[in-house]
C-alpha cells in the first residue's frame, strides 16, 4: 500500500513536472512566433528611446525589441531542454554502483549542463548585451553583440566593418546606418588591437552573419607588430584554428593564446571568461586597477609634476613614438600576417563577399619614423593585392589625418572619424546602388 | 613545478596511474621519486641541500636511539645544523646588511659583506619539520624511524613539502609507515579539497592580486584616503586565498594518495581575538612554535612578565621565521603585542553568555579584530616588497591615510572586493561542512563540483602566478 503510494506520488510529481515544462515550452514557442507584432507594440511604447540608448547604431527599434523577444523565447527553451535533458541522465547516474564514479559523472553532467546553457545564451544579443551594459568594453562584448546585431539585421545588404580599434575610431556605423538603412545595415566587427591574421578569426562569424560586404580597414598596424593573438580566447574556431596554422602559427609565440583559444572551443563559460570577469568585477578585470581608478603612487605623481617642463615633454613625445615605431618590423610575424591576408581574401571571393579594402594609415609622426624598408614592404603588399572583382581598393579616396586630428597614436577625434566617414559613405554608394538620402560633400 | 601549472597536472595524473598498481614499500619508493622530481623541477641543487638535512636528521635520531647518552649532543647537532642551513641560506644577508647599516651609524663602511645566495624553495618548512622529528625523539616522544626511506619520504612528501603543513612525525610518519587502503570516500574528500582549493587560489587569490600588487608597487599606497582599507582587505582575501587553497591542494592530493594532512586553517577571519586567530591560522606553524618554542621557554608557568615575554619572543622569531627582513620582524612584534594586549585585557566570553546581545557584540568584536589583523597584513605586505623599496617609509606613508577622516571608497574596487568577501565568509564559515564532502546528497556533491568548475573556469585568473608562502 505504502508502495503504491510513493510510486503514485513519484508518478504524479513526473506528470506534473511535464505539464510545466510543456507549459513553458508553449510560452517560449508563442513568444517566439509573435516577437515581431509585440516588438512594435513595445517599441511604440518606447518611443526613440532606444535610438537614444544606441546612440543610433539600432536602425530599427521595432526589429530590436523582437529580435530581444526571441533571445528570451529561445533561453527560456533551452533551459527547460537542457532541464528535462539533465533529469533523465540524472536516473543513470544514479545507478552507478561506485561512489567516486558517481559523483564524477554526476558533477561532469552538470557541469556540462552549465555549459551548454551558458553556450545557448552567448548565442543571443541580449547576453552580451547585458554584459556590456554591467561594464562596457571594447574587445570580446562588443564583437559579440555587433555581430548579432548584424546577423539580425533585415537590411538588403549586410556590411560588416573589420579591424582593430584604429577600424572602429575611423568610421562610424551610426552614420552609415542613419544613410542607407534599409538598403544596407552596417556593424563594428572590431577587436582592440586585431591584427590581419584576426581577419581569419573573424571570417566564421562573418559567414554565420551572412555579411554581403566587409569593410577592412588595414594600416601598418595590422601587418609589422608583433602577433597578439588576442582574439583567440574567445572568437577562434577550428575552423580558423587549421588556416592559421596553414599561414604558419606554429613560428609565433602565441602559444598561452592559442592554449586558451583551444579551451574556450571544448568549454563555453571558459570562453566568455573575459566579457564575464569585466561584466562580474568591473573595469579593474579589463585595465588594471590603477588605470580603472585612474590613480597613480603619491610620491611619483608629485615627483612627475615637479619635473615636468616643455624639453621633457618633448623628448617624451619622442620617445613614446620611438618606441612605439620599434614594434613595426619586417619580420616572420609580419609574413605571417601577409600570409593570412591574402587567404582572408581569397575565403571572401570564394564565399562571394565584397571586400572594400581601406589602405589606412597610422599618425603621421608615427609613419615617419617607421622604417623605409617596412614602409616599402607595405606599398608593395597593396599593389600585390590579387585584382579581382569583389575587391574594391580604397586607396587614395578618402581624407588623410593630420597629427592635430589624432587624440594618440592610432586613433583620432570624433569630428575627424565624422568627416571620414560620410567620405567612405559616398564611396560605397555606388556599390550599394541607392542615392543616399543626404549627400555629404567631402571636406 | 607549480600546483596551477600545467606541468603539474600532468605529473600528478602520471604519479596517480601508477601509484595503486605498486605494493606498499613500492609506493613509498615510487613517491619519493616523484618527490623529488617535484622538488628539483626548479632546481636540481636544492635537492643537496634538502637530502644532506634528511640525512642528517635521520642519523641524528638513528643515534639517539642507539646510544641514549648521546642524546642531547645528536639534538644539538641537528639543531645546529638545521639552523645553519637556514641561517646561511635565508638569513645570511638580511644579517650582514643589517650589521653594515649598524656600523654605518658609528661612520664605519663594509662593502662585499653579502653573498649571492638563492633562497631554496621551501626550505623553512622542512627544516621545521625535519628538526621537531628530533626534538621529539629526544623528548621520548616517538621511536626514532629504522628506515631511511620512509623518513625520507616523511620529509619530502610533495603535496605538503614546499609550503606545508608543517607535519609532525608522530602523525605522519606513522602513516608512511603502514600500508595505504584506498578509500573512495578519501578520494572524493580529496577530489573535493583539490577543486576548492583551486578555486580559492585563481578565484579570490589571484582576483585580489590584480588590485593588490600594483597598489603596492610604489613607494606609498595610492591617494584613496580611508578608501586605502579596501586595499588592505584586498590582501587579506589573497593571502587567505593563496595559502589556505594551497593547502587544501596539498591535502587534497594526500587524500587521493590515502595520506591525511592536518588541518591548517579553520575559520581566521570569523574570530575575535588572537590567541583564536591561531588557532585557525596557519595551525601547523602556530603548533610548532606553541610546542617546541613557547613551552620551552616556559610557556605560561613563571608568572605574568615571563607570558608575555615569552609570546614576544615567540610571535617574533615566527615573524622571522616569514622572511628575513625587518618588516616580517616587527609583524611578529606586533602579533606578540596584541597577544599581550588581548591576555592582558581581553575575557572570553563563557558560552551561555553569547545569547542574542552578546552574538552583537561578538560581531563587533569580529569585525574589530578583523581590522587589527588587517593591520598585521599591511605591515607583513610590506615585507615582500621588492629589494631597494624604503620598507619603514612605505608603512609610515601608508599608515597615516588610514586613519584620516578624508578619502573614497571607490566602486570599482568594491565590485571585486564584496563579492571576494563573501566567498571568504562563505568558504570559512563552512569550514567544517566542506571537511565532510563524501557524507554530502549525491546532488550536491555534482552540483558543488561544477559550480566551483564553472567558477574557475569563467572568473579564474589564468596568470601562472606563485604562491605567496613558496618564498618562505
Amino acid at each position: 500500500m505504502v508502495a503504491d503510494l510513493s510510486t503514485f506520488s513519484s508518478k504524479a510529481r513526473r506528470l506534473k513536472m511535464l505539464q510545466i515544462s510543456a507549459g513553458l515550452l508553449l510560452v517560449s514557442f508563442t513568444l517566439w512566433h509573435w516577437a515581431g507584432p509585440i516588438g512594435i507594440q513595445i517599441a511604440n511604447q518606447l518611443g526613440n528611446l532606444p535610438d537614444k540608448l544606441f546612440k543610433g547604431r539600432i536602425p530599427s527599434s521595432a526589429e530590436f525589441v523582437a529580435d530581444r523577444l526571441r533571445d528570451l523565447s529561445w533561453l527560456l527553451a533551452s533551459a527547460v531542454l537542457l532541464g528535462i535533458a539533465a533529469i533523465i541522465l540524472w536516473h543513470q547516474v544514479r545507478i552507478i554502483s561506485s561512489g567516486l564514479r558517481r559523483t564524477l559523472v554526476a558533477g561532469f553532467l552538470l557541469f556540462v549542463i552549465l555549459n551548454l546553457f551558458t553556450w545557448s545564451a552567448s548565442q543571443t544579443a541580449s547576453f552580451w548585451l547585458a554584459l556590456y551594459a554591467s561594464s562596457p568594453t571594447f574587445k570580446d562584448t562588443s564583437f559579440n553583440i555587433e555581430r548579432h546585431l548584424l546577423a539580425e539585421s533585415k537590411a538588403e545588404r549586410r556590411f560588416a566593418v573589420i579591424g582593430s580599434s584604429q577600424a572602429a575610431s575611423e568610421v562610424d556605423c551610426a552614420i552609415l546606418n542613419k544613410r542607407f538603412y534599409p538598403s544596407a545595415s552596417f556593424s563594428m566587427l572590431h577587436f582592440a588591437g586585431a591584427q590581419a591574421s584576426d581577419f581569419l578569426v573573424f571570417m566564421p562569424y562573418l559567414r554565420s552573419s551572412k555579411a554581403s560586404d566587409v569593410i577592412c580597414y588595414v594600416s601598418q598596424q595590422s601587418i609589422y607588430p608583433r602577433t597578439s593573438g588576442h582574439t583567440y580566447l574567445p572568437l577562434l574556431t577550428s575552423e580558423s584554428l587549421v588556416k592559421l596554422w596553414e599561414c604558419g602559427l606554429y613560428q609565433e609565440e602565441v602559444w598561452a593564446n592559442v592554449r586558451f583559444g583551444i579551451l574556450g572551443m571544448a568549454i563555453p563559460s571558459f570562453r566568455i571568461r573575459r566579457g564575464f570577469s569585466t561584466a562580474f568585477f568591473g573595469p579593474v578585470a579589463e585595465d588594471g586597477v590603477l588605470k580603472s581608478l585612474e590613480l597613480s603612487h603619491q610620491t611619483e605623481k608629485s615627483l612627475n609634476e615637479q619635473n615636468e617642463s616643455p624639453e621633457v615633454a618633448i623628448d617624451k613625445t619622442g620617445a613614446q613614438v620611438a618606441s612605439v615605431a620599434a614594434d613595426y618590423l619586417k619580420s616572420h610575424s609580419s609574413e605571417f600576417q601577409k600570409r593570412c591576408l591574402r587567404l582572408f581574401l581569397a575565403e571572401c571571393e570564394e564565399l562571394n563577399l565584397r571586400v572594400h579594402f581601406i589602405v589606412g594609415q597610422v599618425h603621421p609622426q608615427l609613419d615617419a619614423v617607421i622604417p623605409v624598408e617596412v614602409q616599402n614592404d607595405f606599398n608593395e603588399l597593396i599593389d600585390e593585392l590579387p585584382s579581382h572583382q569583389s575587391l574594391h581598393l580604397i586607396r587614395g579616396e578618402l581624407p588623410r589625418h593630420q597629427s592635430n586630428e589624432y587624440s594618440d597614436w592610432m586613433h583620432i577625434h570624433r569630428s575627424s572619424r565624422n568627416a571620414f566617414t560620410h567620405a567612405l559613405a559616398n564611396v560605397l554608394e555606388p556599390f550599394i546602388g541607392i542615392e543616399s538620402k543626404q549627400k555629404v560633400k567631402l571636406r | 613545478m607549480l600546483f596551477n601549472s600545467i606541468e603539474f597536472l600532468f605529473f600528478f595524473a602520471i604519479v596517480l596511474l601508477c601509484y595503486y598498481r605498486l605494493a606498499h614499500k613500492m609506493q613509498n619508493v615510487f613517491l619519493l621519486a616523484a618527490s623529488f622530481i617535484f622538488y628539483g623541477w626548479w632546481d636540481w641543487r636544492f635537492l643537496i641541500l634538502m637530502m644532506s638535512s634528511i640525512f642528517v636528521d635521520y642519523q641524528c635520531g638513528r643515534q639517539m636511539a642507539n646510544h641514549p647518552e648521546r642524546r642531547k649532543l645528536a639534538l644539538l647537532f641537528s639543531i645546529t645544523f638545521n639552523m645553519g642551513i637556514l641561517g646561511f641560506f635565508k638569513y645570511f644577508n638580511f644579517f650582514a646588511e643589517s650589521f653594515s647599516d649598524l656600523i654605518a651609524l658609528f661612520g664605519m663602511h663594509l662593502d662585499g659583506l653579502t653573498l649571492h645566495v638563492i633562497l631554496p624553495v621551501g626550505i623553512s618548512f622542512y627544516t621545521f619539520q625535519s628538526m621537531g622529528y628530533c626534538i621529539d625523539c629526544y623528548q621520548g616522544k616517538l621511536k626514532p624511524s629504522n628506515s631511511l626511506l620512509e623518513y625520507a619520504l616523511y620529509v619530502s612528501f610533495f603535496p605538503q613539502l614546499v609550503a606545508g603543513p608543517i607535519e609532525k612525525a608522530h602523525h605522519l610518519l606513522v602513516q608512511v609507515q603502514k600500508p595505504r587502503i584506498y578509500s573512495e570516500s578519501l578520494a572524493l574528500d580529496g577530489l573535493w579539497l583539490m577543486v576548492l582549493g583551486y578555486l580559492k587560489k585563481v578565484v579570490i587569490a589571484d582576483r585580489c592580486a590584480q588590485i593588490v600588487d600594483p597598489c603596492f608597487a610604489g613607494t606609498a599606497l595610492p591617494e584613496l584616503g580611508y578608501g586605502n582599507w579596501l586595499l588592505i582587505y584586498a590582501f587579506a582575501l589573497q593571502i587567505y586565498g593563496d595559502f589556505s587553497g594551497y593547502t587544501d591542494i596539498a591535502r587534497g592530493i594526500a587524500k587521493i594518495l590515502g595520506f591525511d594532512l592536518m588541518k591548517n586553517f579553520g575559520k581566521p577571519y570569523l574570530v575575535a581575538d588572537p590567541s583564536e586567530f591561531w588557532q585557525n591560522w596557519h595551525i601547523s606553524l602556530s603548533t610548532w612554535l606553541r610546542e617546541y618554542l613557547y613551552f620551552g621557554l616556559g610557556g605560561n608557568k613563571n608568572g605574568e612578565f615571563k607570558t608575555y615575554r615569552n609570546l614576544m619572543l615567540t610571535m617574533a622569531i615566527g615573524g622571522l621565521w616569514h622572511g628575513a627582513g625587518w618588516a616580517y620582524f616587527i609583524w611578529g612584534l606586533y602579533q606578540g603585542v596584541v597577544l599581550v594586549v588581548f591576555r592582558m585585557f581581553g575575557r572570553k566570553p563563557a558560552r551561555r553568555e553569547v545569547q542574542f546581545r552578546h552574538k552583537v557584540l561578538h560581531i563587533l568584536a569580529v569585525i574589530v579584530f578583523f581590522h587589527i589583523t588587517c593591520l598585521g597584513w599591511l605591515i607583513f605586505r610590506v615585507g615582500s616588497l621588492p629589494k631597494g623599496h624604503d620598507q619603514i617609509g612605505f608603512l609610515g606613508n601608508s599608515l597615516k591615510p588610514l586613519f584620516s577622516t578624508e578619502g573614497t571608497l571607490p566602486l570599482n574596487l568594491l565590485r571585486v572586493i564584496i563579492p571576494m568577501l563573501l566567498l571568504t565568509f562563505l568558504c570559512q564559515s563552512l569550514h567544517e561542512v566542506m571537511e565532510r564532502f563524501s557524507q554530502w546528497s549525491l546532488f550536491k556533491r555534482g552540483l558543488a563540483l561544477a559550480s566551483c568548475l564553472v567558477a574557475i573556469a569563467c572568473i579564474g585568473v589564468f596568470d601562472g602566478s606563485g604562491f605567496i608562502y613558496f618564498q618562505f
